[in-house]
């Protein structure tokens, strides 16, 4: 009795149901090569290894000997033969766009639950619901290893050479970015249980330590749960060690608990919220996907903002590879001014560090998305040129950590320092190495004790994220506000009606365009239905170069700047020429 | 909101712990309705002690239950389903869908609402 009206086309494929991702079972092996003839997005195509599709029932391989859709070779040959890099991927956690997130039917035993204890379910591109089953159930990780042992001996009997990456897929939890290896199910609980038990023998004190401490509590759980998920990732990286090229973190858009509800009912799901989980998956350095979002919901400003955003040169950031770096690269990069770092072990939430300073609020209002967030922080001395702001939190660093921000600090960067729980020992080395040197140091009281270290070009602000927290949002973002207008940062201002979306990327002059320093791309978007307008102020140092792609835009000039008029859906790309005024 | 449209209410029952210190509580984690979240602002009208970071906990199924009669009220509904996170978790392992996922709420939560007859929250206590 559901389905009496017209049964609708899908327009879309679903072998291809998102930016470069290919998912080879989703078509006959027979259209392998069409497909791939066909395709035009960006490279490499990333092709996920569906193993429920290969293991059928326990001790049961198949790569191509009964099921041509499991000929991962002909699939490589075919692409080699187009001329199409394709690389695989093997999911190292549960992988919400597969059935039962990868894990084969006979292991699909205990649901995965979220922090609330609901199952961890997804609703995927073709509206079926997809539940995701725990990766901490021991037999799943049995099999998984007899899996990928299998898996790497047919990729070298095959001769398959393509690169091949963990795939660890997360999704945006409460603001946050979180793996689908977060487990509070049962088979967690019973998999922490039996590890409490083994260090409460080989590491006594981290369990005593624990009575009527919740913190400590959550601690050891994260160390578990990375315990385990090495587990995972180790064994694919072992048994495919010729092809293995490191793990990769993808952001599902649409992937949470909410949107599990928010994706049930028509009238809540709308294009506009899943801009935030694709910007925050940008600047944390996740590779987004919407490859659980269907065709419907990609159509308008949202489809132009994942090919504005997931584009060749971020593709290539990502995935690492020696063969794409191009330094003299022309093509867009986001653009960011303040690059956050962290240097230590186990959790840190850099959301709750960026809350408690107001940092978040004042990037939201001042420099949206124009941020970057990194946990492992590697000095590259490429980077050094672009004068970016670093932002450390003194609770994550070491005697190492300080002396490698110091050596930044004597290149002449700019560095702002969290002091908020910072080791007596860290204090005391920062402290003497600035009286060694006789480095000029000036104090204040601003909400926080402010001290500023300057030394040349090279400049270091420390301030208490514990103090900026007692205080109002409003004046943590005057606070934020002094500091870094001390910075003299060049950037445009612009001001926009609510929910217009933007991001700012850049790119090197080309020899047509001496004249400025860096060429400044901003991409803007109207994902409401109702007209929309944003301004760009003119600044001093900023030339209007052109505008592309306009889609349902007005856009006039102004005495006081550019103006768009954006209708619902429209979205515009304009170019600002960077010179020093 | 529109009057006939319903709220689904998704809870849990925390068991004290002797070890955290904490009491026993039924905590509701998602609470909704077709068109979105709840509001903090909609909470606070029957909540005014309501904050954005507090969590929605009652010490008795009875004083979860009265909440969600002031919702009917407050908010002009037509019924909120209650379901807890257990039975939710049963509900999806049988759907496949959709049209499926929506029937959970009907199939296994409790339906409050205000009869046409009914004089009111209080009518439904004394």
């Amino acid at each position: 009795m559901e389905n009496l009206t017209t049964p609708e086309m899908r327009d879309f494929d679903a072998s291809c149901p998102a930016e470069n991702w290919f998912l080879y079972w989703k078509t006959s092996s027979s259209l392998w090569e069409t497909k791939l003839r066909d395709y035009q997005g960006v490279s490499p195509i990333i092709v996920p290894i569906f193993w429920a599709l290969h293991s059928d029932y326990q001790d049961h391989y198949d790569f191509g000997h009964q099921k041509p859709e499991t000929n991962l070779r002909r699939l490589s040959e075919i692409a080699r033969s187009l001329g199409v890099k394709i690389v695989f991927a093997i999911p190292v956690s549960p992988a919400p766009f597969l059935t039962n997130g990868g894990v084969p039917s006979y292991l699909a035993r205990q649901l995965s639950e979220n922090q609330e204890r609901l199952a961890v379910t997804v609703i995927d591109s073709v509206q079926m619901v997809n539940k995701v089953y725990s990766f901490y159930d021991p037999k799943v990780f049995q099999a998984y290893r007899k899996f990928v042992f299998q898996l790497g001996s047919y990729f070298s009997q095959a001769g398959i050479s393509e690169a091949i990456y963990g795939l660890n897929c997360h999704r945006i939890e409460g603001g946050h970015i979180v793996s689908y290896f977060k487990d509070y199910s049962k088979s967690f609980q019973d998999g922490f249980a039996r590890y409490i038990k083994q260090i409460k023998d080989s590491e006594p004190e981290k369990v005593q330590g624990l009575s009527h401490d919740e913190d400590s509590l959550v601690e050891l759980k994260h160390e578990y749960s990375l315990l385990i998920s090495s587990l995972y990732l180790d064994a694919a990286k072992e048994t495919l060690a010729g092809n293995w090229r490191g793990e990769l973190s993808t952001c599902l858009l649409g992937g949470s608990s909410v949107d599990l509800f928010r994706r049930s009912f028509d009238q809540w799901d709308h294009e506009n919220d899943y801009f935030m989980p694709l910007m925050k998956s940008i600047v944390h350095g996740v590779y987004p996907s919407s490859i659980l979002l269907d065709s419907k919901i990609k159509s308008k400003a949202l489809g132009k903002a994942l090919k504005d955003t997931v584009n060749q040169t971020f593709v290539r950031s990502l995935l690492d590879d020696d063969y794409y770096s191009d330094d003299s690269s022309l093509s867009y990069s986001p653009l960011v001014f303040f690059e956050l770092n962290d240097w230590g072990e186990g959790h840190f939430s850099f959301e709750n560090a960026m809350q408690e300073s107001g940092l978040s609020h004042f990037f939201n209002s001042e420099y949206p998305w124009s941020y970057h967030i990194s946990r492992e922080y590697k000095q590259e001395f490429d980077d050094l040129e672009n004068r970016k702001v670093f932002f450390f939190f003194g609770e994550r660093l070491d005697q190492n950590g300080i002396k490698q921000i110091l050596k930044l600090f004597m290149s002449g960067q700019r560095i702002f320092l969290d002091t908020h729980m910072m080791s007596d020992e860290v204090a005391s080395k920062f402290r003497y190495f600035l009286v060694e040197n006789e480095i000029k140091t000036e104090q204040v009281n601003y909400i926080s004790p402010v001290m500023k270290a300057s030394l040349g070009e090279g400049l270091v602000i420390t301030y208490d994220r514990q103090k900026l927290a007692q205080t109002s949002l409003l004046k943590r973002k005057g606070f934020w506000q002094t500091m870094v207008s001390y910075l003299e940062l060049k950037h445009m201002q612009v001001d926009q009606d609510s929910d217009v979306q933007f991001f700012w990327m850049k790119r090197a002059a080309n020899s047509f365009e001496l004249s400025y320093e860096e060429i400044r791309r901003v991409h803007v978007y109207n994902p409401t239905s109702y007209k929309k307008k944003m301004r760009f102020k003119s600044t001093a140092g900023f030339a209007f170069l052109r505008s592309v792609d306009e889609k349902f835009v007005e856009i006039k000039s102004t005495p006081i700047g550019i103006e768009l008029l954006m209708m619902p859906g429209g979205s515009i790309t304009i170019d600002f020429g960077c010179f020093e005024p | 909101m529109r009057a006939n449209e319903a709220v689904y209410a998704i809870y849990r029952f925390n068991n004290n712990d002797e070890f955290l210190s904490t009491e026993s509580c039924y905590h509701i984690s998602y609470l909704f309705t077709p068109q979105g979240l709840i509001s903090d602002d909609d909470i606070r009208k029957i909540r005014p002690e309501h904050s954005e970071e507090s969590e929605l906990t009652f010490h008795t199924k009875d004083e979860l239950t009265e909440f969600c009669y002031r919702l009917i009220e407050s908010l002009r509904i037509s019924s909120v389903y209650l379901l807890n996170t257990t039975d939710f978790n049963i509900g999806i392992e049988g759907s496949n869908d959709l049209m499926s996922f929506r029937q959970i709420f009907h199939k296994y939560g409790l339906k409050i609402d205000l009869h046409k007859d009914s004089k009111g929250v209080l009518g439904k206590f004394f």
